[in-house]
């Protein structure tokens, strides 16, 4: 494992680097190569153990001294893999990205800087064991990507998302102490190895749950939370808001199963609780994505949806957990696991995808593009792989960790009988309508934006090599976690055998017929390939040419004719109106002459509109009433501290 | 059997939900009134009794052929738009009677455990009575609200033979004879104020005072 | 295996007829002649060696979404049995398969149609995507509901292991066939959904994703479009198999009956039926879905 550590000094040293060059351009390139060999150096150590070693090593010696900061466990590698594999095209991605804003005369230098903290705290926040250092690479990897975030800071939406983003993840933070000190009081340690807590401790086990599932929650991005998450992502760079996509909010879903491995086994209601917020989550996420026009306010929505998907697998994990049934607990968490990893490969894909249209198109507004397949026919292909992955349509790799959740509500309502089944059903027919709205959702963006005619002219769409490069690595994860995954499911697996369940015999997974699936998709290809050369001949044979598209015998039709994104998804949203804020302003007349009329439908989110604005303002009011006490002397607070230490120590003495 | 007609009932329950004719509610609420004939009658089939024979005839002639003809000929008289009008949207209300309907059916499972009442039979006839709650709730129209008190009507009916599998002959009575009653009294009442006030909307009466 | 190939290869084959049967049978009832039962092959035969025009604004994936469309249908095909025999690929979960291999035909048959770049297509393409979301809780309530009963996971198991020896269970059956057969008249665009005859593109939802398109790519749609409406009705018949039957060739006979008297209930259907508003049909479809939740409820809570 001193690999892992020399490869991380690596990337730390392109700190160090960039404060001693003042050349924007060199301080990029050089940066960008320490990165791109720093994770590769990392992604070979995390990888080979976690392939290739049968129980891979739990100790780290530092220099030759034993210690218990960090702990290879497998968790902890394969989440390391999750983020190396998703940062090693983003950096790839991130140096012609950069270069765009250099050559436009921007300061990248501090940036960069942040960009390489994130990195490497998120990679020493998974393979931490000691709760305060955690804590430590958790608020580095929060403020670095906040400081990254405000990049364009002189815009005001990138001045509002970006504060709801701090607000949150300080909130986070203050429970996580909370979390970390109550396991410590509990187990007198502050290792994550030495931290178990069990149900008999009744009401303190609550809390703990309580406060770690708020708390790793609000981060990854669950429904009541999930506010911040279209908030920060639009207005992040590109770069950033990949990674947030990605990496950051799983270290949400890393928080929730290090949880479960302190606290387990877990109560049945803990598992529904899960289950219905997921579910929540996963329906209402891709619902009000369907209504945004706002690409990357698009995906950040999904990401929502996903997460629900990802914690429908960890709610049928406790399920099993309360029943210490083995099965149920290996699918639940191998699904929830499996998805995590699918979701950070397709997610970061799309999220380079769209920032490479943002850069070229200087919008992100899908109703302003179209036609973009008649410029870029391949960077098309590669976003429509993630499209369709992110659908959870086969034969990619979306497919595959649904598919074990569906597994996983089968063994569920087979195992436990009574009205099991029927709650499993809902369940599967919940994740089938979120199938179903992933579907309209991304034909209505691809479509909007690469099909048809241009609504917009554009003037310049230039992909560059680097951009093909990562998305083209991220695309063939896609189709190799799809037509093979074998090897990955035997990692998952490996992973539950080490700290999830407690015996070995987790076959459950790999019981699975993969080899015929994979028989199966291989076939659709085959067949495709067939058909499609059989109807190129016959196109040969019998002629094939171009024409108009039928307009009713109306000759002159513009792009401006064509379907809208909101039109497009109107139909769904009319629907849905009382549950998702969704306005439609139109002035219709009925001159014979119509003088200039107008429409425009926007949505709102619910919970940020009801709940957090309304609370702020509310807040802000009560602020504002004690505001006599702010002075602008120092004195003053140094004042008030003192009052407050006396109170606190008046409370402490009369407390004991 | 009682099972099927449970599985029946509830049917035109959701039928009440997603139809907007005002039509569809009168014969829905006939139907409703042969499946509680017929879930009357069937106990009986192998010893008969008079008394086997009074209540069955009399639901039969005030659910099926009275009731449902009155309210006809109110819509007839008073010319009754064929809509109803509903306050929210009806794929709204559809939902709300399917999850209304689950947790009903899970929650009195839960009951039949502890207690001797049949699931299926009590969870219907309970949803009738949510159903029919809805319906008041949710509609505009005076004439539904009649048809949603009598959908109310058949769930508590169809909730007393879940409890006890023989309610007191003369009880049951004494109620077709109380709702016949009401729903005349409301005809009539129709009548009164149609002739003063235009609309039938609830929101109308509001407008009366004393 | 062979009992499967010869079920494919008898798929592919008479699928084309089932839709002229139904046509020819609504045709009679509506009182004219109507096309021969074997028009659709002639349709097809005459597509096939027609020249392809494509709309000038259409790309890449107006050529491969008609491909994408067969290979998906015939995968899904090649998932059910015919009769009693094994069909060619048969594993468990493959229910789940089926509905997502329909789901890719779906993904990128609206697609192709917003390709075109025109309003109309646009108009279908909406509907297709906003009815499948109604669509596909059916067909969970459905097969699914069967599935998860049962604890299989594999469409030839679970129709096996239908067995109708007590009451509940037989209207657990009938009322799914019910919703089955909704499901099917939404999936393949018939009747009181989508009108495959009407004139006006803007109330079409099917038919107007596929306006532009001609020679070999709408021969692949049309004789995908064939063949999606005999899955479904195999799923339908499916139902019914044994009667406490299991033999291969009494299955096939209950086959040929139970297909017969669909196409007349489907014929029937359309004709007696007017097309809905659309705004109904979410409503529609949720009725349904309602339908197969009650259903379970039922089920599940019998004693």
């Amino acid at each position: 494992m001193e690999l892992f550590f020399y490869a991380i000094v690596i990337q730390f040293l392109s700190v160090i680097v960039i404060g001693f060059l003042q050349d924007n351009r060199k301080a990029s390139i050089v940066t960008h190569s320490l990165l791109a060999v720093g994770l590769l150096l990392g992604f070979i150590a995390s990888f080979t153990p976690l392939v290739y070693s049968n129980f891979p090593t739990q100790n780290f010696y530092f220099f030759g001294i034993p210690n218990n900061l960090f702990r290879f466990d497998t968790l902890a590698l394969y989440f390391l893999c999750i983020i190396q594999l998703v940062a090693i095209p983003l950096t790839l991605y991130s140096y012609p990205y950069f270069k765009h804003y250099i050559e436009k005369g921007k300061k990248v230098r501090s940036t960069l800087v942040f960009y390489t903290l994130m990195l490497v705290s998120t990679q020493l926040l998974v393979t931490s064991n000691h709760s305060i250092l955690f804590l430590i690479f958790w608020e580095v990897m929060s403020l670095s990507a906040y400081l990254g975030m405000i990049f364009e800071k002189e815009k005001e939406e990138v001045q509002n998302g970006s504060f709801y983003y701090f607000v949150m993840s300080h909130i986070v933070v203050y429970l996580l102490f909370i979390f970390f000190f109550l396991l410590h009081h509990q187990t007198k340690s502050w290792l994550f190895s030495d931290f178990h807590l069990s149900p008999e401790t009744g009401s303190l086990f609550i809390i703990a749950y309580a406060l770690s599932l708020t708390a790793f929650g609000m981060k990854a991005g669950f429904m009541p939370f999930h506010f911040w998450l279209p908030r920060a992502h639009p207005i992040a760079p590109t770069v950033f808001s990949a990674f947030l996509s990605g990496i950051i909010i799983k270290t949400g879903i890393y928080g929730i199963l290090r949880t479960f491995q302190f606290l387990n086994p877990t109560p049945e209601w803990l598992g529904w609780l899960m289950l219905a917020v997921s579910m929540i989550s996963a329906i209402f996420g891709v619902w009000y994505a369907l209504a945004q026009h706002d690409i990357k306010k698009l995906l950040a929505y999904h990401s929502v949806e996903n997460i629900g998907i990802i914690g429908i697998g960890i709610g049928i994990g406790f399920i099993g957990s309360a029943y210490h049934s083995l099965p149920i607990q290996v699918l639940g968490f191998g699904g929830a696991l499996l998805h995590t990893l699918n979701h950070a490969i397709f997610k970061s894909l799309l999220f380079m995808g769209s920032g490479v249209i943002y850069q070229n198109l200087g919008t992100r507004n899908i109703e302003l593009m179209g036609g973009l397949v008649h410029r870029s026919k391949y960077f098309v292909m590669l976003f429509l792989i993630g499209s369709i992955a992110i659908s959870g349509i086969p034969p990619l790799n979306g497919f595959i960790s649904e598919f074990v959740i569906y597994n996983g509500f089968f063994i569920t309502a087979r195992v436990l009988k009574n009205y099991y089944p029927l709650i499993m059903l809902l369940s599967a027919v919940g994740l089938a309508f979120v199938g179903g709205l992933a579907v309209a959702c991304f034909t209505k963006i691809n479509s909007i934006m690469f099909l048809g005619s241009e609504r917009k002219e554009v003037k310049h769409f230039n992909v560059s090599f680097y951009e093909y490069l990562s998305l083209g690595m991220l695309a063939l994860l896609c189709i190799v976690i799809g037509f093979y995954p074998q090897p990955f499911i035997g990692i998952v697996n490996k992973v539950l055998t080490d700290g999830f369940v407690p015996a070995t015999s987790s076959s459950e997974l790999l019981n699975i017929n993969w080899s015929y699936i994979s028989l199966i998709f291989g076939l659709i290809l085959f067949t495709f390939v067939l058909v499609y050369l059989w109807k190129r001949t016959f196109q040969k044979k019998y002629g094939r040419r171009t024409a108009d598209a039928w307009g009713c015998g109306y000759k002159n039709l513009t792009p401006r004719m064509q379907y809208t994104a909101s039109s497009f998804a109107d139909e769904l949203n009319e629907i849905s109106k009382s549950v998702l804020v969704y306005h439609k302003n139109s002035k219709p007349s009925k001159k014979i002459f119509p003088p200039k009329e107008y429409f425009e439908s926007h949505s709102e989110d619910l919970v940020d509109n009801k709940l957090v604005l309304r609370g702020y303002w509310k807040f802000n009011s009560v602020i504002s009433k004690i505001e006599f006490l702010s002075y602008t002397d120092l004195r003053y607070y140094i004042a008030f501290i003192l009052i407050i230490l006396t109170l606190y120590s008046v409370i402490a003495f009369l407390w004991n | 059997m009682q099972n099927v007609l449970s599985i029946l009932f509830c049917l035109s329950l959701f039928y009440l939900a997603v139809t907007s004719r005002v039509k569809a509610y009168v014969a829905v609420l006939r139907f409703q009134g042969i499946i509680l004939t017929v879930l009357l009658v069937f106990p009986f089939i192998n010893h008969f009794s008079v008394y086997a024979f009074i209540l069955p005839t009399t639901l039969f002639i005030v659910k099926v052929i009275l009731i449902p003809r009155y309210i006809n000929k109110i819509i007839l008289d008073l010319d009754v738009k064929r809509m109803i009008e509903p306050t929210i949207q009806q794929f709204t209300f559809q939902l709300l009677v399917i999850f209304a309907m689950i947790i009903i059916f899970v929650t009195s499972n839960i009951l039949s455990k502890s207690t001797s009442i049949e699931t299926i039979p009590f969870a219907s006839g309970f949803s009738a009575i949510v159903v029919g709650i809805f319906v008041i709730i949710f509609r505009k129209k005076l004439i539904i609200h009649v048809a949603g008190f009598l959908v109310l009507e058949n769930g508590i009916f169809l909730f007393g033979t879940a409890v006890a599998s023989e309610l007191p002959m003369m009880i049951e009575i004494g109620t077709l004879l109380d709702v016949f009653v009401v729903v005349f009294l409301m005809g009539i009442a129709m009548n009164k104020i149609s002739s003063t006030l235009s609309g039938f909307d609830v929101t109308a009466l509001g407008r009366l005072k004393d | 295996m062979l009992q499967g190939i010869i079920s494919i290869l008898s798929i592919l084959t008479l699928a084309p007829m089932f839709a002229g049967l139904v046509n020819k049978l609504k045709a009679i009832f509506t009182g004219r002649i109507g096309a021969p039962i074997l028009q659709p092959y002639f349709d097809l035969y005459r597509l096939l060696r027609k020249e392809t025009i494509n709309a000038g604004s259409s790309s890449f994936v107006s050529a491969i979404s008609p491909v994408i469309n067969l290979v998906a249908v015939v995968i899904a095909a090649a998932m059910l049995p015919i009769g009693l025999a094994h069909p060619v690929i048969s594993f468990d979960g493959d229910i789940i398969l089926f509905a997502y291999v329909l789901g890719l035909a779906r993904f990128f048959q609206i697609l192709a149609a917003m390709d075109i770049g025109s309003s109309f297509e646009g108009m279908g393409a909406a509907r297709e995507a906003a009815f499948a979301i109604f669509a596909e809780p059916i067909f969970f309530f459905t097969l699914g509901s069967i599935a998860f009963m049962s604890g299989l996971t594999s469409i030839y198991d679970i129709y096996h292991s239908i067995r109708l020896d007590n009451v509940t269970y037989i209207i657990f059956i009938v009322v799914c066939s019910t919703s089955a057969f909704i499901l099917a008249i939404t999936e393949c665009s018939r009747m009181p959904v989508d009108d495959p005859n009407t004139h006006l593109e803007l109330t079409m939802i099917h038919e107007v994703m596929i306006l532009d398109n001609s020679g070999v790519d709408l021969f692949l749609y049309q004789y995908s479009s064939y063949i999606k409406l005999f899955i479904y009705a195999i799923l339908e018949t499916s139902f019914f198999y044994p009667f406490g039957v299991k033999s291969y060739t009494v299955g096939i006979v209950i086959f040929v009956v139970v297909i017969a008297i669909l196409s007349v209930t489907l014929a029937v259907v359309e004709t007696v039926t007017a097309r809905f508003k659309m705004k109904n049909i979410p409503q529609y479809l949720l009725f349904a879905t309602a339908i197969g939740i009650l259903n379970l409820l039922i089920y599940t809570f019998t004693k």
